[in-house]
């Protein structure tokens, strides 16, 4: 009767894992996996398989998430290291740093794959690349600095130019064009976010001399095929900083936060500004509004004197266009050390790490020229992000665009009315969709897989144990032990939230173990990489 | 259905996510050797909980068990092996009455048994079979004579036909190998004392001695031979591994291989060739540098043949490429003071395949790129390449296991499991999004590239020989079979494989 119970209880566990839907990709080595990516509407996991000296290459497997898609391989000059996976609803690309070209590997579900290869010109020395980003109809742009050689006036090897360079590359792995932009004397320029649009490409370029103390900020608007329409330059009484860029139709709606002055003049965020312009950079609209204005337009009696003191920095996360004009979700969130008043009465406020803090939604409608009529707080819980320490050096614009290119704030995608969202709280993930006319939320599933292992027994030595009293016993005092270990578990890991008061560490530079993809087609995809099983376990959300 | 059975069938129906269906599944709880060949699957071992018996399981080729045969002896019963002749299986084994052999019918029943005894001190024993019958060669010590060898050959039904002996007062030979051809020829491999000279002894189809023939192994030092065979009707082949890597004993590997052709009729040369594996790396090895032009090795790789097939109508050796390495691992002692104990590994990293034309094997090399692997063995510092490849051989653990049509069988590691997969004969390297995993995880880091797999075996003659791997393919006539011993379950497990 033992052994049928058990066997029952075997059943049940199984069922429950596997009830919801929760597949698994078996014989996948967890050190081996580069990654897990979206790729359009489909999510794989790729996987270093070695190198092969014959032809100096190194090999990699792609598995998909679907189990009707079978496995794909290919290969890459040896020593390229994966540096971004672009992708839109039809079109995916690995795009790989090599010592001597850019390889970009283009997968499509049930296609072997196409490698383009960009070969650096003979007079240019080879960089890697820095940024890249994909347009809906597979057009790529990438970004990285350019050293151009040739000979000095006593004819020795020198660099002659440098600047930065615009590849744009079409969905079949074309170059379509490249640009070189000089870099003028004792400037630092840099591509610092850019914004994929329905028309082509708008990046924002920073130029910085530490030396002069001179910054500005510029927002570019490129076609589809590389080629540069338009400028506006966004730093001048005030310094902008856009979060997020759409083309609607013949315009651009430009959203973010603003300095008053320059970066090394302000002191806080000022508020939120809206643009519209021309693709030739030309002002249609400005509005600029300041944290009090806002708390003015607030909808009902809502109070919004935290988010709006200027502590606070607006994450533009969506611009949709409505019957009346634009809808702006944003997400607030502050940036700071994250000693929390317990690690600093306790002596361990030495972190390095940078935490960041994201609270409500804020939802801004706007008229056709983007002046805000009303302004809406979606509450949510909060949730503190550990980046680590390395982000910090970078700039705050860097920092959220980084971030938002990443999803690592909750917000995930808009569907609808709907918010898509995860919430984290003490490492666990929930996701849900927030109404964003109603503010009605749904029930969170939680994004974090709890795969149960079902391990293979004797049926031999199960039939001793349960004729064995001592065995049977032994067996049940060892369950009780590994209980007993949970709950201390449990109780360690509830004190160091109670201290550290963090609910969710991300790392740029590390494999996320776990997460959430929002496919092409909305569907909701989760993963977890198991080291114990060898398998990646995944499921669809809605 | 009883509940149970419900329980159980809901359950491996919910969780069998395995890449290979199980066809037959049989309990071991002590599970040693496995083998197979054209007619059976067969395993030996002990019988649980006795110390002096071990039995013989014979199962069909899909892994359905035929019969089940018990052999007694005091000091233990010794697996020789088994051979075909014709449709029957016969098995050698030495137990209490010496060397004894046990013919099995196709349906797995015994059509035969005999004991093999001389008065002379038996050195060594070995049968060759063909369809015609069986032939027994003994390398024996003679008092007042010497050593020689002895050869007497049987009809299918034992029966003693005709018998041949070579006691030479020129000097000892002693029996290295032997093959036998369709009409009964025998072909036997004979080295010269402990010189470094071998001869050729045919002894014809009625057993008289048609040729004893020294072999020019063109000076070649360290020769040794391990592959040797009738090649056709009229030729015999046999592959040799040449020089070594290091001066030590059992230390290296080869620096190339010779490949002879006999006449089968008088033993008399018919084509010599010798390969150095560093002309192999020069041709189509890894190289490095600007030029790409310097080769990753020092000393290229080893290759050993593993099989001899028709590619394209020509006779092509199948090669795997290796290096050995040792690998020193001290243990310290628990007693205060005591000296760390020292284990030597050898460590065989298994490479890339090789396609050589018999005729021509420096020309139009084809070089089969697949990851690489290493097994360890615990072998102390004995062990020289030629017994390392032997035993993975017999192992089935090189990673060539036999054509499917025009693809090469393989397995392999990948992601810390075993696995096997095809290789279409005129590719150049292995395509790694087909392989079928299989198996428990593989007992080594997650971490570690390449992975590889650590063997305790100790060298040297055991009444216990057991197989070194408890999972792999196995050729059952012409289609190959799974197999994997799950040591939790203690079942074996069958799975037919359709790999064309």
């Amino acid at each position: 009767m033992k052994n049928i119970f058990l066997t029952l209880i075997l059943v049940a566990a199984c069922a429950q894992a596997f009830a919801q839907g929760m597949k698994k990709l078996e014989y996948i080595n967890p050190a081996q996996v580069v990654g897990v990516y979206k790729l359009g509407m489909n999510s794989a996991v790729l996987s270093n398989e070695g190198n092969r000296g014959m032809d100096k290459q190194d090999i990699y497997t792609l598995h998909f998430m679907d189990e009707t898609i079978p496995v794909q391989e290919f290969a890459v000059n040896q020593r390229s290291s994966l540096f971004a996976v672009e992708s839109s609803k039809e079109n995916s690309v690995f795009i790989f740093n090599g010592q001597k070209e850019l390889s970009l590997v283009y997968v499509r579900p049930n296609a072997e794959p196409s490698i383009s290869i960009i070969e650096t010109p003979s007079d240019y020395q080879f960089h890697g690349l820095y940024e890249s980003g994909m347009i809906w109809d597979g057009s790529l742009t990438l970004f990285r600095i350019y050293t151009k050689l040739g000979k000095d006036r006593q004819m020795r090897d020198s660099v002659i130019e440098s600047g930065l360079e615009f590849i744009t590359v079409s969905s079949g792995g074309k170059v379509i064009n490249t640009r070189y932009e000089k870099r003028s004397d004792y400037t630092s320029d840099n591509v610092v976010s850019i914004f994929p649009t329905a028309v082509g490409m708008a990046y924002v370029i920073e130029s910085n001399s530490s030396k002069t103390k001179e910054y500005s900020l510029s927002l570019v608007f490129s076609d589809r095929r590389g080629k540069v329409n338009g400028t506006y330059l966004l730093s001048q009484a005030n310094t902008l900083f856009p979060t997020e860029v759409i083309a609607d139709y013949d315009q651009y709606v430009v959203a973010g936060y603003y300095l008053n002055g320059s970066i090394y003049s302000a002191k806080k965020t000022e508020g939120l500004f809206i643009q519209v312009l021309k693709p030739d950079g030309g002002l249609i609209a400005t509005n600029t509004y300041d944290w009090d204005n806002l708390k003015s337009k607030l909808k009902g009696n809502q109070q919004g004197d935290y988010l709006f003191n200027g502590k606070m920095n607006m994450m533009v996360e969506s611009i949709s266009a409505t019957d009346n004009g634009y809808r702006i979700i944003c997400e607030s969130y502050s940036y700071g050390s994250g000693v929390t008043p317990a690690e600093f009465l306790i002596g361990d406020n030495s972190s390095s790490s940078s935490v960041v803090s994201v609270y409500d939604f804020v939802v801004f409608e706007t008229g056709k020229s983007g002046e805000v009529t009303s302004v809406n707080i979606l509450k949510t819980e909060p949730c503190n992000i550990d980046v680590g320490p390395r982000l910090g050096s970078r700039g705050s614009l860097q920092v959220s665009n980084l971030l938002k290119r990443y999803q690592i704030f909750p917000y995930k995608g808009l569907n609808g009315n709907k918010i898509q969202y995860v919430r984290y709280k003490k490492g666990e993930g929930f996701y849900a969709e927030i109404d964003v006319l109603t503010g009605e939320i749904t029930d969170g599933k939680p994004v974090l897989l709890k795969p149960v292992i079902v391990e293979e027994v004797d049926e031999d030595y199960e039939a001793m144990k349960e004729k064995s009293k001592t065995i049977d016993k032994l067996d049940r005092f060892g369950k009780r032990l590994d209980g007993f270990s949970e709950k201390v578990d449990e109780v360690g890991t509830n004190a160091q939230y109670g201290i550290e008061k963090i609910d969710r560490y991300y790392n740029p530079y590390e494999r996320m173990n776990s997460g959430l993809f929002i496919l092409e087609d909305k569907k909701v995809i989760t993963y977890l990489i198991s080291p114990e099983s060898f398998a990646i376990y995944y499921e669809l959300l809605n | 259905m009883s509940i149970n059975m419900l329980a159980m069938s809901l359950l491996f129906s919910s969780i069998s996510t395995a890449q290979v269906p199980v066809d037959f599944s049989h309990r071991y709880d002590l599970f040693q050797t496995l083998a197979s060949n054209t007619n059976h699957i067969y395993t030996f071992n002990q019988v649980p909980k006795t110390f002096d018996k071990s039995e013989i399981f014979v199962y069909d080729l899909e892994g359905k068990q035929l019969n089940r045969f018990e052999f007694q002896a005091k000091r233990g019963v010794t697996f020789l092996g088994a051979n075909t002749m014709g449709e029957n299986t016969v098995f050698k084994i030495e137990g209490a009455q010496g060397y004894e052999i046990l013919v099995v019918n196709k349906a797995g029943q015994e059509i035969g048994r005999r004991t093999f005894d001389l008065e002379d001190k038996i050195r060594s024993f070995d049968i060759v079979t063909n369809d015609l019958g069986l032939t027994a060669i003994y390398e024996v010590k003679r008092k007042k004579v010497g050593v020689g060898i002895v050869v007497v050959h049987l009809d299918t039904k034992l029966d003693s036909t005709w018998g041949y002996e070579n006691f030479r007062e020129d000097g000892k030979y002693f029996y290295y190998g032997a093959d036998l051809n369709k009409d009964g020829s025998l072909a036997m491999l004979l080295k010269k004392g402990n010189t470094n000279a071998y001869s050729l002894c045919l002894i014809g189809p009625s057993g008289n001695e048609k040729a004893l023939v020294d072999i020019d192994i063109k000076g070649l030092s360290k020769y040794s031979p391990y592959l040797f065979q009738y090649h056709s009707e009229t030729e015999i082949l046999l592959v040799a591994d040449y020089g070594s890597t290091s001066e030590e004993t059992f230390q290296g590997y080869p620096l190339g291989m010779h490949i002879l052709k006999l006449n089968a009729g008088d033993g008399s040369e018919v084509s010599s060739s010798t390969l150095s594996f560093n002309e192999v790396q020069q041709a189509v090895g890894d190289k490095h540098g600007e030029k790409n032009d310097i080769p990753v090795h020092q000393v290229g790789p080893a290759l050993r043949v593993l099989d001899v097939q028709t590619v394209k109508g020509k006779a092509a050796l199948i090669c795997e490429s290796y290096t050995v390495g040792e690998r020193q691992q001290s243990v310290p002692s628990t007693t205060e003071g005591m000296a760390p104990t020292v284990t030597y590994f050898k460590q065989v990293r298994l490479m890339d395949f090789y396609l050589l034309d018999i005729d021509a094997p420096k020309t139009a090399i084809h070089r089969i790129w697949k990851p690489s692997r290493v097994i360890e063995l615990e072998a102390g510092t004995f062990g020289s390449s030629d017994v390392l490849c032997a035993m993975l051989k017999r192992n089935g653990l090189f990673s060539y296991q036999g054509m499917a049509g025009e693809k090469l069988v393989v397995r392999g590691y990948g992601q810390m499991f075993h696995y096997f997969n095809t290789i279409p004969i005129d590719h150049t390297s292995e395509p790694l999004k087909n392989r079928v995993f299989f198996g428990p995880k593989l007992n080594c880091q997650p971490s570690q590239m390449p992975p590889q797999m650590s063997y305790t075996k100790e060298f040297g003659s055991s009444s216990l020989s057991g197989n070194l791997t408890r999972e792999g393919l196995l050729k059952a006539g012409n289609s190959f079979l799974l197999f994997n011993y799950n040591t939790t379950t203690n079942q074996l497990n069958f799975s037919k494989l359709n790999l064309n």
